[in-house]
């Protein structure tokens, strides 16, 4: 089963994409910030990250910075979503920006592309 | 994590001198910080800041909303907790977020922490259709993060460890926390409640970050968020008959000499727009300008009556029932200031502009050439739901835009039906007239009469009372036809014709004759005696 770690410090937000990733068979953790997830990934490295950008304590962008320079996490497919208008660079090899709202079908699209069905 | 947080924070720069996020927090040693103690002396030992900060000015932070900055007496104080409050639709989040993007535009960054309140991509996207958003400035200068998990988690010392680590992290100086309610329903007490916010107090004084706490509440209750913020901000909606309109109040904001009372608010594309009561503002609170030269009709036998005209900067009320004349008067004195190469302003409530060119231009009074070069602005209003500030501030914007020495406001009544609460009417016309006087403008007022008999409306509420000049307009009734009367009932700077005369109007303009001669009580529509028509009159009702 594929693992799939979403981070957003919304917890509406955490909720709904478990659900989805639920239904459609991932194994979901989630984190409400950057360094809860990091803490994650360290102890059960997930198959892909999904995160906010903007977040107390470590935003999207940082964890991304961390994943990468991290010798077990750094090949782990990122998707960083947010309202801002302007994707951030990324110094990751497989990081891309989405802009939030993101639809179920898009979500769930992109997810499929990257890691395969569950 | 959490302690984590906390030694985060505690480790902060501008945290050294504050214990309000350490584990003493709950204990007495906190005590209640003075909210005038603000770190400012110790920003010597701050690391430099990463980015710009505002340039340093008399401690206001304004809000940039038009007219807000009036009411609040020159802006929130730097560093203070306020509240705003109102119930759901107020449009609490809409002033907070305008005013945070006023903030990043004067350079300062902003952090917006929601609760259980609407999720950031819905705000956000609600957000954008207003003029004041700036997408550029999301997750730039102005940061979106939820503090929901540390309050769920934590209770209040998570969340304030929360803000206290991201403000250490991105130096915000303006700060709203979005659904404050949820704050409240996770204290197990009052004195709880009270502690936190007395510790945030102090906090975003210690950091200079001025913070609005939204909350769903209405009135001035002793609730602790109340007594303890620097100042208390109501949004609310008020009810007359069918008709809702906003209104906003200060209940209380230290430090800063407010507007007191309630003053009416919009909310357009451009965010909110708030009105201070006219008759509110300091400005109206020093000794009125004199002008002394006159402003005439460009209607010699008029003229003669009003002993050479109107006082510059005065305000005239030409009083008289429907169809007896009061707009042609007013169009009269506009021809006259146009002809003399003045700026002139129609201000009107009732006729289309069409209606108006059209209805002048049938007594020989042209004004196409004004309004074509600019001479003559019409500003003409439906008869919509504007309250009677929205109106006075387009009526000063009109005025202050044409730098217009020459006004007419057609219809008063129509500021009356927009006052929502009619009694304010009288001081709304005083403060009215003297702001016109200050911009130097020349008046005239029409206020309707009823047709017969007495006006209904008591002297406070009749804009005739509070000009300085009265022209009164009445029809007569003899022989079985109606003739127009004009007199001048009051004028306060010099002599006038005292007499009533006969105003007639044809297609070639407006003229006044000799008047009747005998009978009394004319002007109040019931005259002792039948009245004698002089000689050289036209015939009635011309």
């Amino acid at each position: 089963m594929k693992k799939i770690l979403v981070v957003d410090d919304e917890f509406d937000i955490l909720t709904t994409w478990r659900l989805v990733l639920e239904m459609e068979g991932y194994e979901v953790t989630t984190a409400s910030n950057g360094r809860i997830a990091l803490e994650a990934a360290a102890m059960r490295a997930p198959d892909l990250v999904i995160t906010d950008w903007m977040m107390p304590h470590m935003d999207g962008v940082e964890l991304i910075r961390h994943l990468a320079a991290d010798e077990a996490l750094g090949q782990v497919p990122v998707i960083l979503m947010s309202a801002a208008a302007h994707a951030p660079e990324l110094n990751h090899p497989d990081a891309r920006f989405r802009r939030k709202p993101l639809s179920v079908d898009d979500l769930l699209a992109l997810v499929n592309h990257l890691v395969g069905p569950a | 994590m959490r302690t984590g947080v906390q030694k985060e924070a505690i480790n902060a720069n501008i945290d050294d001198t504050l214990p309000i996020v350490s584990d003493n927090s709950r204990s007495k040693r906190a005590g209640p910080p003075s909210k005038n103690e603000n770190f400012m002396s110790q920003d010597d030992n701050l690391p430099p800041d990463p980015l710009p900060q505002s340039p340093l000015n008399d401690g206001s932070v304004t809000t940039g909303v038009p007219g807000l900055d009036d009411i609040l007496g020159g802006g929130f104080v730097e560093g203070g907790l306020y509240m705003i409050q109102g119930m759901a639709g107020a449009g609490k989040t809409i002033l907070s977020s305008q005013i945070g993007f006023h903030r990043v535009a004067q350079g300062d960054n902003v952090l917006y922490i929601t609760l259980i309140a609407e999720s950031h991509t819905k705000l956000l996207s609600h957000l954008r259709s207003l003029s004041f958003y700036n997408a550029d400035a999301i997750s730039d200068r102005m940061l979106f993060v939820s503090g929901y998990h540390e309050l769920m988690r934590e209770g209040l010392a998570g969340f304030l460890a929360l803000i206290a680590s991201t403000i250490k992290a991105s130096r915000p100086r303006f700060m709203v926390i979005d659904g404050f309610r949820s704050a409240r329903e996770f204290s197990s007490t009052e004195l709880e409640l009270s502690q936190f916010i007395h510790e945030l107090s102090a906090f975003v004084s210690a950091a200079r970050c001025t913070t609005l706490i939204l909350a769903p509440l209405s009135g001035n209750e002793p609730h602790p968020e109340h007594t303890l913020v620097d100042g208390l901000i109501e949004l609310n909606r008020f009810n007359t008959g069918m008709r809702r309109a906003r209104e906003i109040e200060v209940h209380k904001l230290r430090a800063r000499d407010h507007l007191l009372g309630k003053h009416s608010f919009n909310i357009t594309t451009d965010g909110l727009v708030t009105f201070p009561r006219l008759e509110a503002s300091p400005a109206n609170q020093h000794a009125p300008r004199h002008l002394d030269t006159r402003a005439n009709f460009g209607f010699p036998e008029f003229d003669r009556m009003m002993g050479g005209g109107v006082v510059r900067g005065s305000t005239t009320t030409l009083v008289g029932p429907s169809g007896i004349g009061k707009t042609l008067l007013g169009l009269k004195f506009l021809q006259a200031g146009v002809e003399s190469g003045e700026r002139c302003v129609y201000f009107g409530l009732y006729e289309s502009p069409e209606r108006l060119i059209a209805k002048a231009a049938s007594v020989n009074i042209d004004l196409g050439g004004a309004i074509e070069d600019g001479r003559l602005e019409i500003n003409w209003h439906s008869a919509v739901e504007l309250s009677i500030d929205e109106l006075a501030a387009e009526l000063f914007a009109v005025v202050n835009r044409t730098n217009a020495s020459r006004l007419v406001v057609d219809g008063v009544d129509g500021f009356r039906q927009s006052a929502n609460r009619s009694e304010r009417f009288g001081l709304f016309m005083n403060a009215l007239t003297q702001r016109l006087r200050d911009v130097g403008v020349t008046t005239i007022v029409t206020e309707e009469l009823s047709l017969y008999g007495e006006s209904g409306l008591p002297a406070t509420l009749r804009a005739s009372a509070m000009t300085e000049n009265i022209v009164l307009m009445r029809y007569v009734e003899a022989n079985s036809a109606l003739y127009r009367m004009i007199s001048i009932v009051k004028q306060r700077d010099g002599a006038n014709d005292s007499s009533i005369r006969r105003l007639t109007i044809d297609s070639r303009g407006l003229h006044i004759t000799e008047g009747f001669i005998g009978p009394t009580g004319i002007l109040s529509g019931h005259p002792s005696l039948s009245p004698a028509l002089s000689v050289s009159d036209p015939g009635p009702r011309t």
